[in-house]
């Protein structure tokens, strides 16, 4: 059951999505009680406050709020920030080509942001995930490196890399985080290994696309939007999704429909768990935010998903306890069974996850693994003093928000048992 | 004279904000929020004028006297000018 600001929300993300401002008329007589402050910190939650604030900046009710100036201050240095790191993005790719070394392909991020139109500097995007094939990761580094990016793992190894999902990259001038992948989805667990082997020829059928006479590189529009979805349901296996990457997958659906091969998408989404998913995101699409993608078959479980989006966050980010959540999601997925012992093997997990499990915190475990109880040890000390931070309930609200999950999941085949 | 290049305008609500990119960000931290008549200014200024065009468009475009338009293009230029953002000329 949604409730009347979140349903608000949804209202002014639709308005977002087509390009157009809120009527406030409409907002008068549909919805009956609402509060702008409550929208406003679902909006932020959820990524998309600048989208948000901007279709509804001409609403008279809003303009009177007394949250109103604090908010166009935050969305102007918001919107600032994006501005920042699209240039230092489009600077980057004009080094690489300079460089001459193979382009990396940009993965959401600014392939979702050019959707937006006139509201694309409007779509915040904390970073930039960037995929290349391994043998040119050195070469790509360096080249980030020479622009002023410092790597968080400046050791990693040849070894290493085969393990790890990403190696971050940050430029303190812009802002700017590249996360460069080897892999689209990563490892972690048998559904992820599973699901990117479908992306194993991307690199090979990529696209080339131009911004401002800045070459990039992309996946062709039939692996972009599995990838989209695929990576909107790996994040419901752990953090959580928000609605943001609901909005970029409609839109991407909706902008590049006649490119995309659906019987392919349907095929590999089917053979990966991932149908039912985006069975429910169409449904939510045409529902709520006019947005109509054919979808095969009927919708599993839309009244769960879509309160689940709204309490998550982006990326299931909005409170410690979903951040902790996290863990046990993941193991359950990892797990994949959710009988008395698989429950039993999923806690045992989250006191003692492998070393494989901890390797993209700590990459020194590829070639140091006697490390591995010190890391245990160092987990369970930030569990403790999150706990303490949080009054002393993080175990059962997590565990409580995990249990909601892991029944969700279960719905969509990706956890199975009683 | 004109405003360098490397700035990005947005408004924002009724506010205009112009936002430095590339070297510029690291000459002028933050970004300069400007009002409508800066803003009306600051497009004009993206190609080359003086200061006696600005009064002129200013006077046209918003119905104010001569000395009215002139204080405030003059008060306007002064700012850019402390802000660095003109060429040098």
């Amino acid at each position: 059951m949604l409730t009347e600001d979140q349903k608000v929300v949804l209202y002014l993300f639709k308005c977002a999505l087509h390009g157009q401002k809120a009527d406030p008329r409409r907002l008068k007589t549909e919805y009956s009680s609402f509060s702008w402050t409550t929208v406003m910190e679902i909006a932020r939650s959820h990524n998309i406050l600048p989208v948000i604030f901007s279709v509804s900046e001409d609403v008279a009710d809003f303009v009177r709020h007394p949250d109103f100036p604090k908010l166009t201050r935050q969305v102007m240095s918001m919107v600032a920030g994006q501005i920042q790191r699209n240039q230092a993005l489009l600077e980057l790719y004009r080094a690489f080509g300079k460089a001459q070394v193979p382009l990396p392909l940009v993965m959401k991020g600014i392939v979702c942001r050019e959707l937006y139109g006139d509201y694309a500097d409007y779509r915040p995007s904390s970073d930039e995930d960037l995929l290349v094939a391994r043998e040119d990761f050195f070469a790509v580094a360096e080249v980030l490196k020479e622009q002023g990016f410092v790597s968080d793992k400046p050791g990693v190894t040849p070894a290493q890399l085969e393990d790890l999902q990403e190696v971050s990259f940050f430029q303190a001038s812009s802002g700017l985080l590249v996360e460069l992948h080897v892999n689209a989805i990563g490892h972690e667990n048998l559904w992820r290994r599973g699901v990117n082997e479908s992306f194993n020829n991307v690199i090979a059928h990529s696209r080339v696309f131009c911004i401002d006479d800045v070459t990039f590189r992309a996946m062709e529009h039939t692996e972009e939007f599995v990838f989209l979805t695929f990576h909107a349901l790996k994040h419901l296996t752990c953090g959580g999704v928000g609605i943001r990457q609901i909005g970029d997958i409609l839109l991407y659906a909706e902008k590049f429909y006649d490119a995309i091969d659906w019987d392919k998408v349907w095929q590999i989404l089917e053979e990966n768990k991932g149908s039912q998913f985006l069975t429910d995101i169409c449904f939510i699409g045409e529902k709520y935010l006019g947005i109509s993608v054919k979808s095969q078959g009927s919708p599993c479980c839309p009244g769960d998903l879509l309160p689940e989006i709204f309490v998550s966050g982006a990326f299931g980010n909005s409170t410690q306890e979903q951040r902790t959540a996290v863990h046990l999601t993941g193991a359950a997925v990892s797990n994949g069974d959710n009988t008395w012992f698989g429950r039993l093997h999923v806690f045992m997990t989250l006191i003692f996850p492998g070393r494989y499990d901890l390797l993209n915190m700590h990459p020194e475990l590829k070639e140091k693994p006697w490390l591995l109880p010190v890391c245990w040890v160092r987990r369970w000390m930030r569990f403790i003093r999150h706990n303490r931070e949080t009054g002393g309930n993080l175990a059962a609200k997590s565990l409580a928000i995990g249990r909601r999950r892991v029944r969700l999941l279960k719905k969509y085949g990706l956890v199975s048992g009683l | 004279m004109k405003i360098k290049s490397g700035f990005i305008v947005r408004k924002i609500a009724d506010q205009h904000m112009t936002v430095p990119v590339g070297e510029r960000s690291q000459e002028l931290h933050g970004m300069i929020g400007l009002n409508e008549t800066g803003a009306f200014l600051w497009k004009l200024l993206e190609e080359d004028q003086t200061e006696e065009s600005l009064v002129s468009a200013l006077t046209l475009d918003y119905e104010v006297t001569q000395d009215q338009a002139k204080t405030s293009v003059q008060t306007f230029l002064s700012r850019l000018k402390d802000e660095g953002v003109l060429e040098d000329e």
